[in-house]
């Protein structure tokens, strides 16, 4: 393994992005709409909105008792949380997951997508495969580039988030409720082992279509639906505590680098370079 | 200069139906600066990638120093530069940068290297300035600086002075030259302008649909093909029918003559035979240049 050589791909990569102002900016605003401002927004709104007419406890009621078990029983703590508080409770512990599970997702899809077809339509793809590095260095050269930025976007979000929800929580639950256990294995286990999945995914696709065009319609189809539905379920392990988010992270984990071995074997150079420039 | 570097034997390709080369055989010799000649589409390109290993032959063996690029292309890649035909330069970064990202491929690390070929190449007045900014002959100046990084023994350059004017291309073959003589490198140089590369090319391998049609020197190809010597001279003489001194002449302008002569000895004597009656102001072989030998060599393996 040359790692020289993969983090120069990585970091090429990078600067290749951030030096495209409708990239990153476009990378920014979606953490920043889904880790800050939507979250603030509710738990401001939960906080103000009058759930003590008849109406809107029938509406709680309903709402509620469609919930999980096991989140109802989160919610039963000592002393009882009011109703807005519940409301509060319930999204940033139930739905904010989801959302931060889509900033990494949705960010890498597009860069990952573009990572090698990206190459071949600056017709820089003859370089890379005539010079003297593994395809393997250059696919991981490749991941690098796509996992950094999305991890990197998705702590500092959560970091944000962190301050931000501490902050404006701290008067109703008179504890800082994150991070909390399961947070933390949710950031830095399962976001990482499936970001590199699905990044992988990507980058596969991606270096056996002609155009970025094609990459991102095939993402779209067949990366984004099962996404949504491991997205979707994994929110739903939180319920169970942190052992089952670890095993799901593992497990994550070993399909990514099943993956790995998978993708160097099925894109040996000349495979690569017949797809890629001929 | 006498031991083969480059061993190809029997090489055939297809890419789909179509046969890109078909029983290729030619050999390179260490030190030497080979030109391998022939239109668009006869395969030089797909020559080059195989010899690097990044594309696999049908058929056929193919030996670069004691590796098989086939099977050991990694050895051939880190000793090989390559100067492609689009330069393959990453167009949002600038020239030092690019520079930078292919020296960490290759292992370079001397930072001085960089700047040395920047100012070789006359770009280092731009080296800050994206390559998107830069003009085709600029690009190509740092494309071929790109693939002298790490000092390579074997050098590949598709068309490496597409798109240069008169002074880029002068001073792109200058450095094949130098470099040439100072390192010993072997330089594998493809292109269809041929009279950019007959002052720097020892020997020549001529291409078309896919095949070897002639390789060698200039002097063994002008031996082989070359039956007759057409001299075309500047000179003030008259002649009064078609003959002259007994050779064949022809008038191509106010001033000039062409004469068909059976080979290169009967040039002295019919200038002797022309001075006594007039001056000679120029005289040249008209039929031997790359190019001329290039048609001659088309033209025989059609009849």
């Amino acid at each position: 393994m040359n790692k020289t050589a993969i983090w120069a791909i990585a970091c090429k990569d990078i600067r290749s992005m951030t030096s495209n102002k409708q990239i990153w900016v476009s990378m920014i605003i979606l953490p920043l709409l889904f880790g800050l401002l939507f979250p603030a927004g509710a738990v401001l709104f939960g906080k103000n909105i009058d759930l003590s007419s008849p109406k809107s406890t029938k509406l709680l009621n309903s709402f509620t008792s469609n919930m999980p078990e096991q989140l109802q029983a989160m919610m039963s703590m000592n002393p009882p949380l009011t109703a807005n508080e519940q409301l509060i409770y319930f999204f940033l512990n139930y739905t904010c997951p989801s959302l931060f599970l889509l900033i990494p997702l949705i960010t890498t899809t597009m860069i990952a997508a573009n990572s090698m077809v990206g190459e071949k339509e600056r017709r820089t793809m003859e370089s890379l495969l005539f010079a003297p590095i593994s395809v393997i260095d250059l696919f991981l050269g490749k991941v690098l580039s796509a996992l950094v930025p999305a991890l990197a976007i998705s702590f500092g979000t959560f970091l944000g988030f962190t301050v931000l929800m501490d902050g404006l929580t701290y008067n109703i639950f008179h504890e800082l409720i994150f991070p909390n256990a399961n947070w933390l294995i949710l950031m830095f286990w399962v976001i990482p082992t499936l970001t590199l999945c699905v990044i992988l995914f990507n980058v596969l696709i991606s270096a056996r279509v002609k155009t970025f065009q094609a990459a991102q319609n095939l993402s779209g189809v067949i990366v984004l639906p099962i996404v949504a539905l491991m997205v979707s379920n994994s929110t739903g392990l939180l319920l169970f505590g942190p052992i089952p988010l670890l095993v799901l992270g593992a497990v994550l984990l070993v399909i990514g680098l099943l993956f790995l071995t998978r993708i160097a074997k099925w894109n040996q150079r000349h495979v690569l370079f017949e797809k890629q420039i001929h | 200069m006498n031991q083969p570097y480059i061993q190809v034997e029997h090489v055939s390709k297809r890419f789909g139906a179509q046969q890109v080369l078909d029983d290729m055989n030619f050999t390179v010799r260490r030190g030497e600066i080979v030109g391998l000649l022939g239109p668009n589409g006869s395969g030089k390109t797909t020559m080059i990638r195989l010899l690097n290993g990044v594309i696999l032959p049908d058929r056929g063996t193919i030996r670069v120093g004691t590796h098989n690029p086939a099977l050991d292309g990694d050895p051939i890649r880190r000793q090989s530069g390559i100067l492609t035909e689009g330069a393959g330069l990453y167009h949002e970064l600038s020239g030092l940068e690019n520079l930078k990202f292919f020296a960490k491929l290759h292992g370079v690390q001397d930072k001085q290297r960089l700047l040395d070929l920047l100012e070789q190449f006359d770009l280092t007045a731009h080296m800050h300035k994206l390559v998107g900014t830069y003009s085709t002959g600029m690009k190509k100046r740092l494309g071929l600086a790109k693939a002298l990084i790490h000092r390579p023994e074997l050098l590949f350059l598709d068309e490496p002075t597409n798109g240069l004017d008169p002074e880029g291309i002068q001073l792109v073959m200058k450095y094949i030259r130098d470099l040439n003589r100072a390192e010993g490198t072997t330089i594998l140089l493809c292109s269809h302008v041929l009279h950019t590369i007959e002052e720097v090319c020892h020997a020549y391998i001529f291409m078309e649909n896919g095949r070897v049609l002639e390789q060698g020197t200039n002097r063994e190809i002008e031996d082989k093909y070359v039956t007759e010597t057409i001299l075309r001279v500047e000179t003030g003489l008259v002649p009064t029918g078609e003959m002259f001194a007994g050779v064949p002449v022809q008038r191509v302008g106010s001033q000039s003559l062409q004469f068909t002569l059976p080979n290169k000895a009967a040039i002295t004597p019919l200038l002797q035979a022309i001075l006594r009656e007039s001056w000679v102001h120029e005289a040249v072989i008209t039929n031997r240049d790359l190019e001329a030998l290039y048609f001659k060599v088309r033209r025989e393996s059609h009849e």
